[in-house]
């Protein structure tokens, strides 16, 4: 039995779609960028819980994230594995890096180190 | 990696404000249902760990409100995408209606909470009645290629035809029939009532439009949730 909704949908909306992703793939967190950048760098070292992170970002930004903003950050890489949990029988699940998640930072990387290569020219000949 | 696993000696576990703490954890019981099936118990955990302040359970409150009304992660409760971002459009359409009523009415009306709110809803029938009616009609001419393809400039590209005819009736409306009312005693800026009125009707009308317009990413939802649906149920696409 064809639902009766199928022939609409198929012939009324059947063509590619016209956006293209965003080159940047941190792009689509959209305000989670900056926090899932952090997240990830956070367990490049190695799985880390919850707690963890938050610590591993304030030692390095100087701000730790709250719970909730943290928690939206992580569930986004996640629904696009970049990162993954760790099986664990403690309550604090530890998360790690994804090979997915691993590219996604390093062309993170790539992109701000090439920033701030043409920033320090510019400053120098400035 | 153990210690970085450790809890920091700097801040001991407990510190913070032991009412911000209690709060916070009751926040978490705002998530909705599969959030906290799938990330409660950590959640739960951070919270007891952490020390927790005031800027935490904020964090938390606005975290709730946003998965609630976010399509993206889990998106309550429609079981397809397509139908988590009609849900969640519903919840921001409730939350910018809210928002702008009680401005207008903070405004241009502080009186009586029934009577503002009777006025809201006469706004809402005729913004719902209009947009319906001029979205069949408009609907019905499209289809019968009867009306053409008006050609907008970009920026003026998402409101539709049939929202701009529905402007026009509200306001051929309102020059009709509306502003020969009386004003209720309860408004306190009497010349600003008539123009208020409209202007709600109006941004109703926009309202309703913007968000239930069939936006790309929705058409992309509803697409792949019905291909899945034939895949599942007859191996491929109906052949006509």
């Amino acid at each position: 039995m064809i639902p009766p909704t199928a022939g609409y949908y198929a012939f009324r909306y059947n063509r590619p779609a016209v956006s293209p992703q965003p080159r940047e793939p941190f792009a689509s967190l959209g305000r989670f960028s900056e926090v899932g950048f952090h997240i990830l760098v956070a367990l490049a070292e190695g799985p880390k819980h919850g707690y963890a992170m938050m610590q591993d970002i304030g030692g390095m930004t100087g701000a730790r994230p709250g719970p909730g903003t943290l928690y939206a950050a992580i569930a986004r890489l996640e629904q696009r594995r970049w990162i993954e949990p760790v099986a664990s029988d403690d309550r604090r699940r530890p998360y790690r890096l994804t090979n997915a998640g691993r590219q996604a930072l390093r062309a993170r990387l790539e992109a701000q180190a090439s920033v701030a290569r043409v920033a320090r020219t510019r400053l120098a000949h400035g | 990696m153990a210690d970085a696993n450790a809890p920091d000696p700097d801040v001991p576990p407990g510190t913070g404000s032991p009412a911000a703490r209690r709060i916070a954890t009751r926040i978490l019981r705002w998530y909705p249902k599969p959030w906290r099936a799938r990330y409660g118990a950590e959640m739960r955990a951070l919270v007891a760990e952490m020390p927790v302040a005031w800027r935490q359970v904020a964090d938390l409150a606005i975290g709730a409100a946003r998965e609630w009304v976010s399509p993206r992660a889990f998106g309550w409760p429609a079981r397809s995408a397509a139908g988590r971002i009609q849900v969640a459009r519903g919840f921001k359409f409730a939350l910018v209606i809210v928002a702008f009523e009680m401005v207008i009415h903070a405004t241009v009306t502080p009186g009586t909470i029934s009577g503002i709110w009777g006025e809201s809803l006469r706004s809402a029938c005729l913004a719902v009645v209009l947009a319906t009616i001029v979205r069949m009609v408009l609907g019905f001419l499209v289809w019968r290629r009867a009306w053409p393809r008006v050609v907008r400039p970009r920026w003026f590209g998402h409101v539709r035809s049939a929202e701009i005819a529905c402007w026009f009736l509200a306001i051929a409306i309102w020059i009709v029939g509306d502003h020969n009312q009386p004003v209720p005693a309860y408004v306190s800026m009497p010349g600003l009532y008539g123009f208020a009125h409209h202007f709600q009707t109006v941004v109703w009308i926009h309202l309703l439009f913007q968000f239930s317009a069939r936006t790309k990413r929705l058409q992309r939802a509803q697409m792949s949730h019905t291909k899945r649906l034939l895949q599942s149920r007859h191996g491929g696409w109906p052949t006509v």
